[in-house]
């Protein structure tokens, strides 16, 4: 008897939904126990209820099914279900036991779920943290972060960042509608934000460059950023260097 | 390669020229300076032929010089040192042809001796005449090329532009269109053949249509109705649709494909990001010779990030440049929650 995996579906669309259902039905040691058709809910869900099993889409509303693996704190089994096949690479990056690409057929499908069992039998487990290190690997340009605190999720386009601060392993995010604890590295969104409008002027800031209101000689040889918001930031001498490279002065 | 020897035309023209040139300098030779006529047909034919050749040769240092672009002095060096070159060769050997033929004690050769200050001159000329029809030919066939190159580039921007607008049907729609049939076909038979046939006839119609450029309003319509019901049935309640479109604009001729992009952008910003009720609207009135069409949703303002209005609004600007020539045909604003898209087409039936 196989052990029973309390599995849990995050799919935008009810017909692909209504898929999985039907191909699980000749399944009975996979039990759903939740459906949920966006990644807010979906990740809430999965944090509370620590499934065994995730059957992810990655174009969905609000949340899109990497930034929905990027808050979790709990890490169960994942299958991407989608269309788009570009995606491949990094969902594997990202330890998913399979990546199914719609439409799938019923073979296809029992051939994922053989995995995750076989995977549990091998043991093989990876942490959370080890997981999403990996989407870091990936070129393109971040475009929106995604903060959890507490209960609360929020998706902050990174155009509304004033500047970032580094606070030991974490990043304070300081936005226009407050300030946000990401843990990441300063070089992770150092490489990762787009270099011309995010600025390293200091080993522990990087800065908004639309933000920045003036730049002033605070005691000999070291420069401030006075920003719109009224904040100040130190810059360093490389700082300095970066800023004038990067807006020509 | 060579532009008088290339068409037999050319080659006529070239040597019924030389014929009337030898013709006149016998003439001249006969009448005005009393020359005996054997005597003056002999000069004339051997002095003309050879002359002719060198002018076929000259096509050569001509196109060379052209080639290597140089330097205007360097280029009249050049020209000085081919064109000395050319009429010693000239005189010299038509001297001794006329001579060999004559013999050496003919009282005509002391009549060339005098002659050949006016040859030299003679020659100079026609060198230059040669040299200047030379470069003629050469910049009235540069400007045939030009032309040419011109048109091929036109059409070929204009061909890639279309194959690359076409390709804007968003595979991503396809593969999830067929997942959903896939599921269908677990649960409602009927449904699932209704969305294969929807299917199919929208394909076949984006695959079909894209040489034919303008299509009635009430086609492309019917069409971009195939794709909206596909995509009802995907997202059910979640998408919905208006169109309120006077049936007299019908006939009128749009762009095909113009406004499937504008859907699916409804769609792509609207349906795929939000979790509420999207509704798609498209109005129509006709003014200033324009038939304008509106079309509006709503969509979730939250949704940070996202890269919006990107590639398919601008194919549809592309487009319409392309076709009408004109920029001003098409905008688009966001106001508050809705998305507006507004684009005139030239009122044509």
């Amino acid at each position: 008897m196989k052990k029973t995996l309390r599995t849990i579906i995050v799919e935008d669309e009810e017909l692909a939904r209504n898929l999985l259902k039907e191909y699980l039905k000749e399944i009975p040691s996979v039990q759903i126990i939740g459906e949920f058709a966006d990644g807010f809910s979906g990740a809430k869900a999965i944090n509370e209820m620590k499934p065994d099993l995730l059957f992810l889409d990655i174009q969905m509303p609000k949340l899109t099914g990497f930034e929905l693996l990027e808050i979790l704190d709990y890490k169960p089994k994942i299958i991407f279900t989608t269309a788009f096949d570009q995606f491949a690479i990094k969902a594997f990056e990202m330890n998913a036991v399979d990546y199914l690409l719609k439409p799938y057929s019923r073979e296809r499908f029992r051939n994922a779920v053989d995995k995750v069992y076989e995977q549990m039998k091998t043991g093989q487990e990876i942490p959370i943290a080890e997981i999403t290190k990996h989407i870091d690997r990936s070129g393109e340009k971040l475009e929106r972060v995604v903060v959890k605190s507490g209960k609360k999720i929020s998706v902050i386009a990174t155009r509304e960042i004033d500047y970032l601060e580094a606070q030991d392993d974490y990043v304070m995010l300081y936005c226009s509608s407050g300030k946000y604890l990401k843990q990441k590295t300063m070089n992770y969104f150092e490489t990762h934000l787009d270099p011309k409008q995010f600025i390293r002027v200091h080993r522990s800031y990087i800065v908004n460059v639309d933000q920045i209101n003036r730049l002033e000689l605070y005691e000999k040889d070291t420069y401030r950023i006075h920003l719109k918001n009224g904040s100040t930031v130190p810059v360093s001498k490389t700082g300095l260097k970066r800023l004038k490279s990067g807006l020509d002065f | 390669m060579h532009p008088i020897l290339k068409h037999k035309t050319s080659r006529l023209y070239f040597i019924m020229a030389w014929i009337l040139i030898t013709a006149i300098h016998v003439l001249v030779l006969s009448f005005f300076y009393r020359v005996e006529i054997s005597y003056a047909l002999v000069d004339g034919i051997i002095f003309n032929v050879i002359l002719a050749v060198i002018a076929i040769g000259l096509w050569y240092p001509v196109k060379f010089m052209r080639l290597g672009e140089n330097r205007k002095i360097g280029l009249v060096l050049n020209y000085l040192g081919v064109g000395v070159l050319t009429i010693t060769i000239w005189l010299t050997a038509g001297y001794f042809i006329v001579e060999m033929i004559l013999g050496e004690d003919n009282e005509h050769i002391t009549f060339l001796d005098q002659s050949m200050p006016w040859r030299v001159v003679s020659g100079v000329l026609v060198y230059l005449v040669v040299l200047l029809i030379y470069y003629l030919i050469l910049y009235y066939s540069d400007l045939q090329e030009k032309v040419r190159l011109e048109a091929d580039l036109k059409t070929l921007v204009k061909e890639s532009e279309l194959n690359m607008l076409k390709s804007q049907i968003n595979p991503h729609f396809i593969f999830n269109s067929l997942n959903s049939i896939n599921s269908l076909i677990l649960a409602d038979h009927q449904k699932a053949q209704d969305m294969i046939i929807k299917l199919s006839e929208f394909l076949r119609y984006a695959l079909k249509y894209n040489q034919k450029e303008k299509i009635r309003l009430n086609d492309e319509l019917y069409n971009t109705n195939l794709y909206l019901e596909i995509e009802k049935i995907r997202f059910g309640e979640k998408l919905q649709v208006e169109i309120r479109i006077p049936e007299e604009y019908g006939t009128c001729l749009i762009p095909n494909m113009i406004l499937q992009p504008l859907i699916e952008n409804a769609i792509k910003h609207g349906v795929y990001e939000s979790i509420e009720t999207v509704k798609i609207e498209m109005d129509t009135q006709v003014s200033q010779d324009c038939l304008n069409i509106t079309i509006t949703n709503n969509f979730d303002p939250e949704q940070p990030g996202r890269k919006g209005n990107g590639m398919g609004l601008k194919n549809v600007q592309n487009r319409l440049m392309l076709i009408y020539n004109r920029s001003d045909l098409f905008s688009w604003e966001t106001d508050g929650t809705v998305f507006i898209a507004r684009l005139s087409v030239p009122y044509e039936v």
